[in-house]
């Protein structure tokens, strides 16, 4: 059974990304998967506290994370740190419009988080993995839930 | 009118204020958190506030708190992902003017910044 947030992030990350980066996007059965991506990638996280507790992880394959910046913001450049500071925020608003649609009132979100990675995965052994993996006209990427076990 | 924009994204505080010279704001601060908004709002009074409320340091709901109870004037419109009823309602109590929730369209929020600037009085 999936957990409630999963359909909320999905559809979640559709809107919020047709909204602020005009780039349409839907789920897809062979985008990379966590363990799929070896070059450069960027990581958005933001951790849901309270009733609901859970971490959102977004992976962008950096070439997708810098085509989806240019878009939201209309430069040609971007820095590394805005790159980081725009998915950040684009994770922050698809993680709480989720939660805002489940109207989830006993619960918090933490400010966003941007690492960037290599490749390593570094998801808990014990922790409970939920992958979905999109397409969109910015290239590929993956969203990943994390529960405690 | 002076706007001061306080959002801990730069990445949102540009679009923002892309957004709003579009409206004919010229005169544009920013603040990265609710402490940098206080001084800000000391320094040079501004006379409309674009809020998040998610923010390290100092939330923005604290802000506005401490804001009102200086007898801060300004009209002030709170941009976050926060759409709870319960967070709406708490903005609506602590002095906030309007509610625009992200994300957001250019038109929603200019259609916003409208209606509060048509208010007769700030909250």
């Amino acid at each position: 059974m999936n957990h409630p947030l999963i359909q909320p992030l999905i559809e979640s990350v559709c809107n919020v990304l047709s909204m602020m980066t005009q780039t349409p996007c839907s789920t897809a059965s062979d985008g990379p998967g966590p363990q799929d991506i070896p070059r450069e990638r960027v990581v958005g996280c933001v951790s849901i506290s309270g009733d609901v507790q859970a971490h959102v992880r977004l992976i962008f394959p950096s070439e997708t994370g810098d085509a989806l910046v240019r878009r939201m913001t209309g430069l040609s450049e971007v820095s590394a740190q805005g790159v980081d500071d725009a998915l950040g925020e684009l994770c922050n608003m698809i993680v709480g419009s989720a939660k805002s649609s489940l109207s989830l009132e006993h619960t918090s979100l933490s400010c966003p988080t941007v690492l960037r990675e290599t490749g390593v995965d570094d998801t808990p052994a014990d922790a409970q993995t939920t992958t979905t993996r999109f397409k969109s006209e910015a290239g590929p990427f993956t969203m990943v839930l994390l529960q405690a076990a | 009118m002076k706007v001061l924009l306080v959002d801990d994204s730069s990445t949102i505080r540009m679009i923002q204020a892309q957004a709003l010279a579009k409206l004919g704001f010229t005169d544009i601060a920013h603040a990265n958190d609710g402490v940098e908004a206080l001084a800000a709002v000391a320094a040079a009074p501004p006379g409309m506030i674009m809020l998040d409320w998610n923010m390290p340091n100092m939330d923005g709901i604290t802000f506005l708190k401490k804001y009102r109870a200086n007898g801060g004037q300004a009209k002030v419109i709170m941009v976050t992902t926060e759409a709870e009823k319960a967070r709406v309602i708490e903005a609506l109590q602590a002095g906030v003017n309007n509610y625009i929730i992200k994300p957001f369209t250019p038109e929603l929020y200019a259609k916003r910044i409208r209606e509060t600037l048509a208010q007769k009085k700030s909250a």
